[in-house]
């Protein structure tokens, strides 16, 4: 539970995963884009991610 | 009758499929449009090597292109049953090269300038990683975790899919996904520091 009171992290995981359903992947998609909270979560593990393998 | 590509873009896939049955080229634009991205994706992890991804995935639309009447919806989504064409194709060109270990390793570039900007997200970094990596920090999890994973991941397979192969709720596959993919991202990042 985030601070919003909302929890969107398994639903982001299996977004990374491609293992929404296209009408689940856009719904999160538009959740993202106005919730600030989930848009940084997703940016957060991106950019985390991209930063360790640029340091390989 | 033929429709302009425009007007297909407003249909939903299984609205697609009777005119792609049609042989109408507007539809079957849509819906590579649609699904190509991803389907490259299912085949480059499955066959490890970009040309014969690409490969796989031509042969795998085009059998659509000539089989598309044949969807039936009863059996699942449009995206499953695509991917599940894609999956047989790329399994085919494994069991073809017999004797001939698959390339493991991944270009990047091959899978990224396939995928849209806005996707370059946790997935698209693992996918950086060699199969052989991945396949290690697998196996460092739970097997319930793993298991969610490589059939999302290697399988192509969506949540509500993954939920009923395994008798489990949907919430549960979902829970497990992320649980695996922060214990992924942990043993991964140990292993680099």
């Amino acid at each position: 539970m985030n601070e919003t009171g909302h929890d969107r992290r398994d639903d982001i995981a299996a977004y990374l995963l491609g293992a929404l359903e296209p009408g689940e992947a856009a719904e999160l998609e538009r959740h993202v884009a106005g919730c600030a909270e989930c848009e940084d979560e997703l940016r957060r593990r991106g950019s985390r991610r991209r930063r360790r393998c640029a340091a390989v | 009758m033929k429709i302009r590509a425009s007007k297909a873009e407003r249909l939903a896939d299984e609205e697609l499929m009777p005119r792609i049955g049609e042989k109408d080229p507007g539809a079957f634009e849509v819906f590579y449009d649609r699904h190509g991205g991803v389907a490259y994706s299912l085949a480059y992890r499955i066959v490890g090597e970009r040309g014969a991804a690409e490969d796989v995935v031509q042969e795998a639309f085009i059998s659509i292109w000539r089989s598309g009447a044949r969807y039936d919806r009863a059996r699942g989504s449009v995206r499953s049953w695509m991917l599940g064409i894609v999956r047989n194709r790329a399994i085919d060109f494994l069991r073809s090269k017999a004797g001939r270990a698959p390339k493991l390793d991944f270009d990047d570039d091959a899978v990224l300038e396939h995928r849209p900007a806005a996707e370059l997200t946790d997935a698209e970094a693992l996918r950086r990683e060699t199969t052989h990596e991945l396949r290690g920090a697998l196996g460092e999890l739970p097997g319930e975790q793993s298991k969610v994973i490589e059939l999302a991941y290697f399988g192509g397979f969506s949540h509500s899919e993954i939920a009923k192969m395994l008798d489990v709720p949907l919430g549960t596959v979902k829970g497990r996904m992320r649980l695996g993919l922060e214990k992924i991202r942990g043993e991964l990042a140990e292993g680099f520091a």
